[in-house]
């Protein structure tokens, strides 16, 4: 099925001459044929027609007329008229034969007279017989026309018929001849027109061939070469139009060389990478960049040249542009020499015969851009992270930058302090502060000030500002630039720095007084032993030494002897009982008193007391007595009985006359409590008594009251302040005492029964 | 007769002391240090001795603690006479091996009897 339908058309085309100029005289050639052919064929049909009908017509008419004429013949039935008549039909008119019949189909006449008397029998001869008057056309071919009128007679009666053959063979020869003729003039004019069309051909072939030398021409290179006109309208007319394009070309090649030159030139790379991955075009910009020639690229492999580069970001980015079709446009770094990495521009577009790339090496202007970059963050950082705030206000004192420092010091976000106005950050004083130094900046003042600021909370922070003003381009005042240092801080320091020095000096001063202390304490000691050694040693002997004698260990003594014995032995005493009292005090001072604790009874130890002041004083007058129960007590004996006796000597110091009593009691301690029972002991006597004012003074240290008694009374006046250190001291109690002057005294201690040894 | 020692340096001390002593009935040797004090009383034997605190050389203290470490009078005791009598002084007295103590200046007339109390002896 498929040769079927394709055959007619391939052979057509196998047919069909290639050549215009064949083609040409071959249309020419068929379209004349054609033409004529068809005109011939037309005229001579069209001819034939109109012979046939003229023929018709004219037999049809010769027909008429005889039968016409034929009439009055036929109804004489004169049939030599009738032959006669048939015999005088124009010999042109090529009758094969005429005949005249009657109605019944006799022959009347005939020219060939032997039918004369016949009778038509044919079938196609009586056809015509039986139908009605009219002209019958009996046999019409294109060599005979039978035809047969009818005779009518004037009262339309038919009475007979004329029939007539004609010989049309004329039409036919006429015809032949017409087209014999006319096969001549076709192949007259197929001849002349396949002449004249070669001729034509021949001109245009030599045009075109000029054409193409002249092509050729160009092609070869000349590029000057334009075509000349000559014989040939068309053929100018396009050697003209070459010609103009030829010097649009030239135009065109001499702006695509001043481009090219350009681009060969440029400072950019570009080349033009074919899907091939070869250099198609390479400009010397890339080439350098390449570190090489453009011989050595231009034609080359781009992977053979450079191998490693096939993973690399600019060999992915070609072929990406290569599949996708898309433009690029990326910076990446790329090494194309060893050591030398470098940074580049890259713009890769796609073009017909493959990417098209642009390549810009942005080296430096990376570098700079880097190195914008570093100094910008650096400063950035530097503004950031400063230690001082940085606040800079424009001409309405509205705030336009703050760094972190400064807001953070305020207690505010950036954010929230930008655009606020100055005044907003300070109290009332401050704004007017603000108002002057804002004056002094207009007038272009740079200084260093202080200033207090308000914090967000409400708290107030001091700073140190250095401020200066800022101009516009104009040189007008456009607000003002600060550096801000927080000195609350500084100054909380500097508060501390003092208070930690302050602090150290007298952490060094109790230092050095605890030293001193502690050197004084142990001259204390030194000086109590001291004392206590250098003083007693003379006293061992006068005491020692004057009773020993006193009791006649060395022989007998005399009475007067023995007196003056008893003073120094008085004296000694007296001089020991002062230096004890002394050295007991510096010992209670420093804390050295020394205290045994043991039990005793109180009783025995009141008893003992008494007797002892009894011998020192008794026969004065004086009585005395004691209350007391016996009792057990833990404390300490020695200083308790030191107390007692002082206390008794006393009272008999200040009694003149009465008497001198101790009473002891008992306090029991309140239910449940673990404290001690108390044990007072009261030294009551009916001497001169104290006045209300002194009471608070008796128990100072060398205090003395004046009294009557006082020039004969003999003490350091520290008597009642060691029993009172005492009692507090060693026996845990305290004293007391009540006195109405003049009346009397009653002095007393008051202690615990129980006291826990102190270690 | 019983001896006894008396370790003193202030010669008017040691005279009384002597003459109390003698009194008493006893033998009285003498060393005017410690040191001495310290070998006579490990080369002799003394019903007690009397150690003065307050030595020249070595303190009575450590006279004491020398003589209670060997010699003949090991377990002799020893009282010591000091003038000082500061809190701690008795234990530290009693420490260094001493019995008893005395507070100077002595009372010649119950000295004995003290002495007795301490070395638990009645006369």
């Amino acid at each position: 099925m498929d040769t079927a339908s394709l055959d007619p058309r391939r052979l057509l085309k196998a047919l069909w001459p290639q050549r215009v100029r064949t083609q040409l005289i071959l249309g020419v050639a068929l379209v004349h044929l054609t033409l004529m052919t068809i005109f011939i064929y037309d005229l001579v049909e069209r001819q034939r027609a109109f012979l046939y009908v003229q023929d018709r017509e004219e037999i049809k008419s010769v027909a008429k007329t005889l039968a016409a004429n034929s009439t009055s013949w036929v109804i004489a039935n004169d049939v030599v008229g009738l032959s006669e008549l048939l015999a005088n039909i124009p010999q042109h008119h090529a009758l094969r034969y005429g005949m005249i019949i009657d109605v019944d189909g006799l022959i009347l006449a005939h020219t060939r007279g032997g039918f004369i008397g016949m009778y038509l029998s044919d079938g196609l001869s009586r056809s015509f017989l039986t139908s009605g008057p009219g002209i019958r056309i009996l046999r019409e071919t294109n060599s005979e026309l039978d035809i047969a009128a009818p005779i009518i007679t004037n009262a339309g009666k038919c009475i007979g018929w004329a029939r007539i053959a004609h010989d049309r063979g004329h039409v036919g020869r006429n015809l032949r001849l017409i087209y014999r003729n006319g096969v001549v003039y076709t192949l007259l004019a197929i001849m002349t027109g396949s002449i004249f069309a070669m001729l034509i051909g021949n001109r245009l072939t030599a045009g075109l061939k000029r054409l193409l030398a002249f092509a050729a021409g160009i092609k070869e290179g000349r590029h000057g070469l334009r075509l000349q006109p000559s014989s040939g309208y068309e053929i100018n007319e396009l050697g003209e139009g070459f010609n103009s394009m030829l010097d649009a070309l030239e135009l065109r090649g001499k702006e695509n060389a001043d481009l090219r030159h350009i681009l060969d030139n440029m400072a950019e790379g570009c080349l033009i990478v074919g899907f091939d991955w070869t250099y198609h075009y390479i400009n010397a910009a890339a080439a350098r960049q390449r570190f090489r020639s453009r011989e050595d690229l231009l034609g080359g492999g781009l992977l053979e040249i450079s191998p490693e580069a096939e993973n690399s970001r600019i060999s992915g980015a070609y072929r990406r542009c290569m599949e996708e079709r898309i433009r690029l446009h990326f910076e990446s770094e790329h090494t194309y020499k060893a050591g030398h990495p470098r940074w580049y521009e890259l713009s890769i577009e796609p073009v017909n015969e493959g990417i098209f790339v642009l390549s810009l090496d942005v080296t430096e202007r990376k570098k700079a851009e880097k190195e914008l970059a570093e100094s910008e963050r650096k400063y950035r950082r530097l503004i950031e992270t400063l230690n001082e705030g940085i606040w800079v206000i424009d001409a309405q004192a509205r705030t336009t930058f703050v760094n972190p420092r400064m807001s953070a010091m305020l207690g505010y976000t950036v954010a929230e302090m930008q655009g606020k106005e100055l005044f907003d950050f300070m109290d009332e004083k401050g704004r007017e502060l603000a108002l002057r130094n804002i004056e002094r900046r207009k007038n272009g003042i740079t200084e260093q000030h202080d200033f207090e600021f308000i914090k967000k909370d409400g708290a107030r922070i001091y700073a140190m500002l250095e401020t200066t003003p800022v101009r516009d381009e104009a040189g007008n005042y456009a607000g003002a630039l600060a550096a801000v240092a927080d000195i609350t801080e500084r100054r909380k320091m500097q508060q501390d720095l003092e208070l930690a020095r302050t602090l150290n000096v007298r952490t060094e001063e109790l230092r050095l007084a605890n030293i001193r202390l502690r050197e004084m304490d142990r001259l204390k000691s030194m000086f109590i032993a001291s004392m206590s050694h250098e003083l007693r040693t003379p006293l061992n002997s006068i005491i020692g030494f004057s009773s020993i004698l006193l009791k006649e260990w060395c022989g007998p003594v005399n009475s007067e002897q023995k007196e003056n014995l008893g003073t120094v032995l008085a004296a000694g005493r007296h001089l020991l009982l002062l230096i004890n009292e002394v050295i007991d005090v510096s010992k209670i001072e420093a804390g050295k008193l020394e205290s045994i604790v043991t039990d005793f009874d109180i009783h025995d130890l009141v008893q003992e007391a008494l007797a002892m002041i009894k011998s020192e004083r008794g026969g004065n007058g004086l009585s005395f007595s004691a209350v007391s129960a016996s009792r057990t007590l833990h404390t300490d004996r020695r200083r308790l009985l030191q107390c007692l006796i002082n206390l008794l000597s006393n009272a008999a110091k200040f009694t003149l006359k009465g008497e001198v009593s101790v009473r002891v009691e008992i306090i029991k301690a309140p239910e449940g409590e673990t404290a001690s029972d108390l044990a007072e002991i009261t030294v009551t006597d009916t001497g001169i008594g104290i006045k209300e004012e002194d009471l608070p003074r008796l128990f100072s240290p060398f205090t003395r009251l004046v009294s009557p008694l006082t020039e004969r009374t003999k003490g350091t006046g520290l008597g009642l302040y060691l029993v009172k250190k005492i009692a507090a001291e060693i026996l845990k109690g305290e004293v007391f005492v009540k006195s109405v002057y003049g009346k009397g005294s009653a002095f007393g201690l008051r202690i615990p029964t129980h006291i826990e040894e102190v270690k | 007769m019983e001896k006894v020692l008396v370790v003193e340096d202030n010669p008017d001390n040691l005279r009384l002391i002597t003459k109390i002593l003698e009194r008493g009935g006893y033998a009285v040797a003498s060393a005017p240090n410690g040191t001495d004090g310290v070998a006579m009383a490990q080369k002799e034997t003394f019903s007690f001795i009397v150690m003065d605190i307050n030595l020249p050389d070595i303190s009575g203290l450590e006279a004491s603690k020398r003589i209670r470490k060997d010699g003949l009078c090991k377990d002799a005791p020893i009282i010591a006479i000091t003038s000082y009598a500061m809190r701690g002084d008795m234990a530290r007295i009693l420490a260094a091996g001493c019995n008893g103590y005395f507070e100077k200046p002595i009372d010649p007339l119950n000295i004995l009897e003290e002495i007795h109390k301490i070395t638990g002896r009645k006369k």
